[in-house]
């Protein structure tokens, strides 16, 4: 099992996502057998990549498990698959991401839920390849891959009336996804063969064809993030989605371009490209700004979480520019508590969102009727801005101390950007709990239930760990 | 003498096969499923002596068997079974026997593995010239026969004219001798003769009319988008892989003696149709019309990897193609499970909220979509890889960035039709779909979404297959 330990950890949610589909979901036992499936999948998938991580050294940087799979003879393509700590652990906060939230989503009723587990699940095998990936071609499979189950989830869930909205924002992302089909296709080209990801840098490209190859690469990850100006589309749709667990798969369509970038970009980019890297440090730091903005007028509380979100994955993705290369892992710890943090936060959201349409509440203070809500997102919230138990704290201070380091203006742009995304979580989290809209005292809403308080304790207890250890859970 | 026998089994299986379903009706039979399965025992039959006799050869000058050939017929035939298996519910949902379909399906088996074993230019003449009778046969099932007939009727006599003509000269010129390699040397011989350039041209066009390549694609489109259900998806997913056997066959030839002149004749169609297919994909709402365009696009692909020239380009405008077909039979398979009130239905509007209810069939259709886009990990997305690969390092890179700039139109076309699937409200109520075309269904998702990884060494297999055709 050993050697497919890797292809195994792609596979299993793929498998589980196949046998979902021959599931019958027309009965209520049938819909628990759903949901049964699919946590005990991602449980294996989750005990999988711990046990990955166990024969890993944490201390060492680079790949340290690779497997081989010869795929075509003509033109030859050999698949690499390779593991490192910083990959692994991205597989386990993604996992556990999506572990959580099917757990909070087993007591609820959803539409289609058939469609929705079994969507979520290929999602995961493929980003689990994207993760996973130590060559450029099968780098672009998973690439384009993982686009494949989003747009099904994205269509069923999403506003139908962003229908029109959700046709370009697919066709920009298969313009991303063409501009690394072609890059590939030419490095491929030049050394008649698939290279490794990590030898990327040193092609020799030369004149018109390294500009266009790192461009086209460069352009391919934008894609798939919220920068302006080709932010409109993705953060209109990403905002519109009212599911869960559909708004936690839609946002790691940032992650996707974010860990594109931290695989090309601090080692592998030639000089003569890496120069423009300021450019576009302010480009990022301006839309940091701009989104937290919106952000902080927007009376949504979801569109305030996905203007989090992006505020908080540009400010990786300024780490991940920085000269320095030692913040990887340091992204890595941030980026792992970031996902629990968000996925928790997108439920209590959605659980706010239903009370205050059965309460008939239009204003705030619903949370006065929901005490054990407001605790949790009290604390998630604060966890969110860097409340000084959780990793995000400390890990987001060393990346900003060395933005600022690199550069002060930026230093100063990126903070204001998080501090207004705090702010607009905390105006949020006391206009939700402010008294003065709770007009009568005998409403009685539907609290959360002592198994969700003890799946959010957990990930607080979680998060508490990997503050004083970031990599706790490896033995 | 025996041995000398033998070698027709599976030309004879196939013409016992007619017999038996002109027996049939003489004597009544009114169940199209019975007509389908004696049409596919028979074609199973031809199929298995094809194999065991796949080098033997009935006359060797003129029909070549070899592993190319076999190749090429193994996939027509499993395609015209699957046809013959899926068409039974049309029919008998029309009320039809579909004996007439079943016995030109048979006599087109017949004819296209003649077309792609031949070796002479009279004998694939001939072929062509019966192959259009068939098609002629199999439009007029189709309830807007006369307008389909009329317009491919008179393009297709030119056509046959000019056909006619280009053989007309070489059996002039040699005296009656039309095998290849008398063509080979003739032409070889006389490189820089405009006439013979011109017959040449001649004998190229009919495959580019066949095939559907823009601008001679109106008979082709009209062919796709009116016919009958079962015929379209024949016409669609048959002929272009069995014309295109043919027409690699020939073009090794022609291509040899002017690699440059026909190389751009074939690259401005080829750029020319991937044009007017994503385009017209747009522009049109019925789904058969939009596969039409789509399909004008797609092989406009494959002439361009053609234009190339080399054993490998053609080999990559084969695995295109065949990728090509496989993504499209999932599309076409789609519509075999659009039944409203007995109706089958083609418009875009008709697949209106097709996800409430249809989410299987959905999901087929979205997934033989992005394949036909060529996104990974589909088989769509082998052929595209192959295709520019072979681009990439011909460095033609104004072409490839037109076929790209396009295939983003393309997308759009597809897109829309996911939009209408999943997001626009129910607007009829759908029929049961027949447990048969599911299956179909799920074994077709399963080809699109595993044969890309290539299980036993498939690809090997099929490469060293269709590398017989060059030695």
């Amino acid at each position: 099992m050993g050697e497919y330990l890797l292809l195994l950890l792609i596979l299993l949610p793929l498998v589980g996502a196949l046998f979902i589909l021959t599931i019958r979901d027309d009965r209520q036992e049938d819909i628990h057998n759903i949901h049964n499936v699919a946590i005990w999948i991602l449980g294996a998938t989750l005990l999988t990549t711990l046990y990955t991580f166990s024969l890993v050294d944490i201390e060492k940087n680079g790949i340290q498990i690779v497997e081989k799979y010869n795929w075509l003879e003509f033109p030859p393509v050999v698949i690499l698959l390779g593991a490192d700590v910083f990959s692994l652990l991205l597989l386990f906060g993604v996992g556990l991401s999506f572990f959580i939230s099917e757990i909070c989503l087993i007591r609820q009723l959803i539409n289609r839920p058939k469609a929705l587990v079994s969507s979520e699940l290929l999602f995961l095998g493929l980003l689990n390849g994207y993760f996973l990936a130590a060559d450029i071609v099968s780098f672009y499979i998973f690439f384009a891959a993982v686009s494949m189950p989003l747009i099904v989830l994205i269509s069923i869930y999403s506003s139908r009336h962003r229908k029109n909205m959700i046709i370009r924002l697919n066709l920009y992302h298969t313009i991303g996804a063409l501009l690394l089909f072609i890059a590939v296709i030419t490095i491929y080209t030049l050394k008649n063969s698939n290279i490794p990801l990590n030898t990327a840098g040193n092609l020799n490209l030369t004149g018109k064809t390294e500009y266009f190859v790192w461009l086209a690469i460069f352009f391919a990850f934008i894609s798939r993030m919220p920068i302006w100006p080709f932010h409109y589309w993705l953060t209109a749709i990403n905002s519109s989605i009212r599911n869960p667990m559909v708004f936690v798969a839609g946002n790691l369509i940032s992650l996707v371009g974010l860990y594109g970038f931290m695989r090309f970009w601090p080692n592998t980019v030639p000089e003569t490209i890496a120069i423009y890297a300021p450019i576009f440090e302010v480009v990022s730091a301006l839309t940091m700004i701009f989104i937290a903005l919106i952000g902080l007028s927007q009376k949504d509380f979801r569109y305030k979480l996905f203007s989090y979100t992006t505020v908080y994955y540009l400010f990786y993705l300024i780490g991940v520019f920085l000269p320095t290369g030692g913040l990887k892992m340091n992204i890595g710890y941030s980026l792992f508590a970031y996902l629990i943090i968000i996925t928790v936060l997108s439920f209590l959201i959605s659980h706010i969102e239903q009370q205050k349409k059965q309460l008939n509440l239009k204003g705030g203070g619903v949370l006065c009727y929901l005490p054990r809500t407001s605790v949790c997102l009290s604390l998630f919230v604060l966890a969110s801005i860097g409340l000084p138990i959780t990793p995000l704290f400390w890990n987001n201070f060393i990346i900003i101390s060395e933005i600022f380091n690199h550069n002060l203006i930026l230093g100063v742009a990126v903070i204001l950007a998080m501090f207004l995304a705090a702010l607009s979580f905390l105006e949020e989290l006391y206009r939700l709990k402010d008294k003065s809209f709770s007009t009568d005292s005998c409403i009685i809403g539907k609290d959360l239930s002592d198994f969700e308080i003890f799946v959010y304790g957990g990930c607080l207890v979680i998060l508490f760990f990997s503050f004083f250890r970031p990599l706790w859970f490896v033995f | 003498m025996i041995q000398n026998l033998l070698i027709f089994t599976p030309y004879i299986a196939l013409a016992v096969g007619i017999l038996h379903l002109v027996f049939l009706y003489i004597f009544y039979e009114d169940r199209a499923k019975i007509y389908s399965r004696i049409a596919r025992f028979w074609l199973i039959i031809s199929l298995f002596f094809g194999i065991v006799f796949y080098e033997a050869s009935p006359f060797a000058e003129i029909f070549k068997n070899n592993a190319y050939s076999l190749l090429f017929i193994l996939i027509i035939y499993m395609l015209i079974y699957h046809i013959l298996g899926l068409s039974v519910s049309w029919f008998s949902s029309k009320n039809r026997t579909g004996c007439r379909f079943d016995i030109l399906l048979l006599a087109a088996s017949l004819v296209l593995s003649l077309l792609v074993e031949t070796n002479n230019l009279l004998a694939l003449f001939s072929c062509y010239v019966f192959l259009s009778i068939i098609n002629y046969g199999l439009v007029r099932i189709s309830d807007n026969k006369i307008q389909i007939s009329l317009r491919s009727g008179i393009s297709g006599i030119i056509v046959l004219g000019l056909f006619a003509a280009a053989v007309g000269y070489f059996y002039y010129e040699l005296n009656g001798r039309l095998g290849y390699a008398e063509l080979k040397t003739f032409l070889q011989q006389n490189p820089t003769s405009i006439l013979c350039f011109g017959a040449v041209t001649a004998l190229v066009l009919p495959f580019f009319y066949a095939l559907g390549i823009a601008p001679l694609h109106i008979a082709t489109e009209d062919k796709l988008s009116l016919s009958a259900l079962p015929v379209s998806h024949f016409f669609a997913i048959v002929l272009p892989l069995a014309y295109l056997g043919a027409f690699i066959k020939l073009n090794i030839i022609l291509y040899d003696v002017y690699p440059d002149v026909l190389g751009q004749i074939y690259l401005v169609f080829a750029l020319v149709s991937v044009i007017f297919g994503a385009i017209g994909a747009n522009a049109r709402i019925n789904l058969q019309r939009i596969y039409a365009y789509s399909s004008l696009y797609h092989l406009g692909l494959v002439l361009l990897l053609l234009s190339l020239g080399h054993n490998h380009t053609d080999f990559a405008a084969f695995i295109y193609l065949f990728a090509y077909l496989l993504s499209l039979n999932g599309a076409y398979l789609v519509f075999y499970s659009l039944k409203s009130h007995g109706e089958y239905l083609s418009s875009i509007t008709g697949i209106a909220g097709l996800a409430e209810t249809r989410a299987y069939a959905t999901g087929a259709l979205s997934v033989s979509l992005f394949s036909l886009i060529g996104i990974p990990p589909l088989i769509g997305f082998w052929g595209m890889f192959n295709f520019a690969y072979e681009i990439i390092q011909a460095k033609y890179f104004i072409s490839l960035s037109i076929t790209f700039a396009f295939l983003l139109i393309m997308f759009k076309a597809y897109l829309e039709i996911i939009k209408t699937a999943y997001f626009e409200h129910k607007v009829r109520i759908f029929d049961t779909v027949n447990r048969w075309v599911l299956l179909y269904m799920v074994l077709n998702v399963l080809m699109i979404t595993l044969l890309v990884f290539n299980p036993c060494h498939i690809f090997e297999r099929i490469k060293d297959m269709f590398y017989v055709v060059f030695l």
